[in-house]
């Protein structure tokens, strides 16, 4: 499952059990402006995800309805509001995801995989494999100046409630590789520029200051 | 109009026998009201950028224009008016309040002591910082001397803030406030340039660049759409409380 909508859906339905529209509006309030999808993608979401037996859904209590066999009757004579739950394998799954998302940036390996690839190639390494990592600074830096300051903490009380922990978190954890990435830039520019000084054999580098 | 421009900067430090690039050919305008992040390691030319957008060092080439106006070597004492500077390290003897402290740019361009302290005190209550007022400097937290220097450098009501890595001594978790502060100072239509040795120092920026061997590299602005989903994420948390 590639789609960065179905993960976050399962992931409120793991929060508390929740109907289509309900979701829709949990996720724009969550990842308004990162991920705006329209209602009916979540609707293929949670079929998606029910259907990978990662969700279930529950049908709305109705009082009048104790008999199972007029519970079952019941949606034909109102609309029901599905709630989905997440199953068991669901909330494993969605650990699972998490960790390889902190685990694995497929950006930064690709990265390595070009500049591997200049380096086999031959003509003017140094100067390609600067202007790779410029490009890729241009992304981190790019990416970093979009990801939003957490909301400030309330005075007195620097707790936060769990919903925005977990967003604090995630937050943390993009930013902290981004601080790899950048860390990483500033190492692969000076080894590119040894490297070019050893072939052009000039002895005094420019120190920065 | 831009509020700083610097053009074609350049900066070389005598180290011995060696010289040293600092700022190499940097340009770089900033408009009133924005907010730019500067990111860096140490020793990447980003204090060298301040201190000579402030007028505090002179460039060896290229110019620094404020408000139209050449900075270099217009003010015998460094800051020409309109630029606050931050600095975390107070100055001055002990036994002064911070009040006292943060009123000393007013007191030296000749403000009576009575003005000077009562806009020191509403600053120090505009930073977050009220309840340092009569505290002495050894006193303080690292956040709390972060946002007394902030107050410092808003005494003389600049239009520019230059602040230099305001987050480096700060606690983890207060790190994003101070951050908040310096966004707060730009939405109040003062330009901050800044510079930052993390990425969340970047968060949130109109724009950002970075600096390494003395040169400006990468660039990023904040697209429309971003200043959209901000104000989105900003509003969503207000509508929590």
């Amino acid at each position: 499952m590639r789609s960065a909508v179905n993960w976050a859906v399962l992931g409120l339905v793991i929060e508390r059990p929740s109907y289509g529209y309900e979701l829709f509006q949990r996720l724009e309030r969550r990842y308004g402006g990162v991920l705006d999808p329209p209602i009916s993608q979540i609707y293929a979401a949670l079929n998606a995800l029910e259907r990978a037996s990662l969700i279930e859904p529950l049908l709305e209590e109705l009082p009048a309805a104790a008999d199972p066999e007029e519970r079952l009757r019941a949606p034909a004579r109102r609309q029901p509001k599905v709630h989905y739950r997440a199953t068991a394998s669901g909330a494993r799954a969605f650990r699972e995801w998490v960790a390889d998302q902190m685990r694995e940036d497929p950006r930064h390996v690709e990265m390595l995989r070009r500049i591997a690839g200049t380096a086999a190639a031959g003509v003017d390494r140094a100067g390609t494999m600067r202007a790779l990592v410029d490009a890729y600074e241009r992304a981190c830096v790019e990416e970093a100046s979009q990801l939003p300051l957490p909301p400030a903490r309330d005075g007195a009380t620097p707790a936060v409630a769990a919903g925005e922990l977990v967003e604090r978190l995630v937050l943390a954890a993009r930013r902290g590789l981004l601080d790899a990435h950048f860390a990483w830039i500033a190492y692969a520019r000076k080894e590119i520029d040894a490297f070019e000084q050893t072939r052009t054999g000039r002895a005094d580098e420019p120190a920065d200051a | 109009m831009s509020l700083l421009t610097l053009e074609r900067v350049s900066k070389r430090f005598r180290r011995g026998r060696r010289e040293v690039t600092a700022l190499d050919d940097v340009s770089l305008a900033i408009a009133p009201g924005e907010l730019v992040a500067i990111w860096g390691m140490p020793r990447s030319g980003r204090t060298t950028l301040l201190r000579i957008a402030a007028g505090l060092e002179q460039p060896d080439g290229g110019s620094v224009r404020f408000c139209g106006e050449a900075v270099r070597g217009r003010h015998e004492d460094g800051l020409p008016a309109g630029i606050g500077y931050m600095q975390v390290g107070l100055g001055g003897a002990g036994g002064e309040s911070i009040a006292d402290h943060v009123a000393m740019p007013l007191l030296a361009r000749g403000t009576a002591p009575e003005v000077a302290r009562a806009r020191a005190l509403l600053q120090l209550e505009r930073v977050g910082a009220a309840g340092c007022a009569n505290l002495q400097p050894r006193e303080l937290e690292p956040t709390e001397r972060v946002r007394v220097a902030i107050a410092q450098a808003l005494v003389t009501g600049p239009q520019l803030l230059l602040v230099d890595d305001p987050t480096s001594h700060v606690d983890l978790l207060e790190r994003e406030a101070v951050l908040l502060l310096v966004r707060s100072i730009a939405d109040g239509n003062v330009a901050v340039l800044m510079t930052t040795g993390e990425a969340m120092g970047v968060s949130g920026v109109d724009r950002a660049l970075t600096i390494s061997g003395g040169i400006l590299r990468a660039e990023a602005s904040a697209e429309p759409a971003n200043v959209v989903a901000l104000h989105r994420s900003r509003r969503g948390g207000a509508d929590r409380r």
